[in-house]
């Protein structure tokens, strides 16, 4: 690394205009490769088959067809005094019509990690724990719960292990086929 | 059911306060790992991430497994989301890990030169090869590689879904797989100023629960191009007399993280040859992309006092990862020696 620190203090020589600073005893010095030197470089590498190689793409690009949607398209947006944070679509549970205009980014808002909102909203908004199995919609929310939110005039964002959370539409099995008499 | 640490994950969210976005730490960025269960599709967003370390999946992974996705979204406005990565997780999908080594030690993203080489290590060891019922997507995995041009932006904006799918590869082995590049593939007419990057993807292979596989891991490098330069006002051959006259130093393409300066010494042109800086006449490229710089030194007569009269060679070099390379170069003859011609006398 001597090399690398001479040449840091001989060049912040010259930056700071210092005219006549040396400059410094380096590594071999070549002059810069042209467009000719690497086309016959890569003529040569094709020849000697050093370049890996890949079967020709076959259908569509898989990279393009399971690409993550944009996160904040796919997320609720929660705003208020200048803060703002992401939830996944689905995770609120019960807007009222006192806060129904605090969903969707506001101009100028700064976002925050979801905790950091919750704490500082805890006046309108409540996090619901919810179920491993009500979050993927193979159990309902409870009556008990959904029932609060008649009177509820917080935000409801359910959430698992405090991390905000979608729950899916309650899966109803098929009805079983009727054999016919 | 499974958990998962998601250092890597959260290694690169540590990234995204580098230069890459041009912007520091702070409240500039909010970090957020998006969790998405299958086959369920539920959605979970990770509490109160850091910048760096390690946290572990607050949900189990169905046997179906997870995707998480680390993003980060920039508090301007209207606000700014980056995809910094994203691997899956399951049961029966093996893992893998990409990496690139350049001659560039620069830590965030690897990073290299048009002319220089490259490698890639694709690392498994979860491929179930002694299984007999293990389905076909835990037996091998894809290797699909994409490129492409930054065109004349410095790459911060592209859109990557245009990236052109080049080849696709198999590894059927566990242990490191390895390609080596001794030049880029990017597309270019000028092979000495492509600019771009090369994205190597691994793909589990399709099955009935991901009918188009899923991506397990994937990184690219980023190619810069050669610098080249030009020195105007100064011609080849040319005497010049008393004094130096007003140049430029006109820069293109000068790599991340370099350095380029303008040196003279005595002689003709010497590749090695160490001289005397041109104050005014260096550049540092502190970008974490190249640029274009030019250059106006003037007053700088008094670099060749210690030289004298006599041939002179002015030539621009930049020093990057890959060594020191002479850009370009002019030699001139310098006669300051003010001669008198005439007679003394004396009156009395």
């Amino acid at each position: 690394m001597k090399v690398s620190t001479l040449i840091f203090t001989a060049f912040s020589a010259v930056l700071a205009g210092q005219a006549g600073a040396q400059a410094p005893q380096q590594q071999v010095m070549r002059d810069a490769v042209t467009h000719e030197d690497l086309v016959a470089q890569a003529r040569k590498a094709a020849q000697e088959k050093i370049v890996p190689t890949f079967k020709p793409p076959v259908g569509e690009d898989r990279v393009a067809l399971t690409r993550p949607k944009s996160l904040l398209e796919s997320s609720d947006i929660i705003c208020f005094s200048g803060m703002a944070t992401l939830v996944p679509k689905g995770a609120i549970l019960h807007t009222p019509k006192g806060v129904a205009s605090r969903i969707g980014m506001q101009d100028g808002a700064r976002f925050v990690s979801w905790g950091d909102f919750l704490n500082a909203n805890r006046g309108w908004i409540v996090a619901s724990s919810v179920s491993r199995a009500q979050a993927e919609g193979q159990e309902a929310l409870s009556e008990a719960l959904v029932k609060t939110f008649e009177k509820e005039a917080r935000l409801v964002v359910a959430v698992f292990n405090e991390g905000p959370i979608s729950v899916l539409p309650v899966k109803t099995p098929a009805a079983p086929a009727t054999a016919p008499k | 059911m499974k958990t998962s640490p998601l250092s890597l994950l959260l290694l690169a969210a540590g990234s995204l306060s580098a230069p890459v976005f041009g912007q520091g730490t702070g409240t500039a960025f909010t970090n957020y790992i998006k969790q998405t269960q299958y086959p369920s599709g539920t959605v979970m967003y990770m509490r109160d991430l850091a910048a760096t370390g390690n946290k572990e999946s607050a949900l189990a992974i169905d046997p179906g497994g997870a995707r998480f996705e680390l993003w980060t979204v920039k508090n301007t406005n209207p606000p700014t989301e980056y995809r910094v990565g994203d691997t899956f997780v399951g049961t029966f999908i093996p893992t893998a890990a990409v990496s690139i080594e350049t001659e560039d030690p620069y830590q965030l993203i690897p990073r290299t030169r048009a002319d220089r080489w490259f490698k890639v290590n694709i690392f498994t060891n979860t491929l179930k090869l002694d299984d007999p019922n293990a389905p076909e997507a835990a037996q091998m995995m894809d290797v699909l590689h994409h490129v492409q041009s930054y065109g004349t932006t410095n790459g911060t904006t592209i859109n990557r879904d245009q990236a052109t799918l080049t080849g696709t590869n198999t590894i059927d082995q566990n242990g490191t797989t390895t390609y080596h590049y001794p030049l880029t593939t990017i597309p270019g007419g000028d092979r000495a100023k492509v600019k771009g990057e090369e994205r190597f993807t691994v793909f589990s292979l399709p099955d009935y629960q991901l009918p188009n596989g899923s991506p397990l891991d994937s990184r690219y490098v980023q190619i810069w191009p050669v610098a080249d330069a030009r020195i105007e006002g100064i011609t080849d051959g040319q005497l010049i007399r008393f004094k130096m006259p007003p140049i430029s130093i006109i820069l293109n393409d000068l790599y991340p993280g370099s350095s380029t300066y303008t040196q003279v010494y005595k002689g003709a042109p010497t590749l090695g040859k160490t001289g005397w800086y041109i104050p005014g006449g260096a550049w540092p490229n502190t970008k974490p992309f190249s640029v274009n710089e030019t250059l106006n030194p003037v007053d700088y007569d008094n670099v060749f006092d210690e030289g004298g009269d006599g041939l002179w060679t002015m030539e621009v070099v930049t020093s990057t990862p890959f060594g020191l390379d002479r850009l370009a170069y002019v030699t001139f003859h310098l006669d300051r020696t003010i001669e008198f011609n005439g007679s003394i006398t004396s009156q009395e």
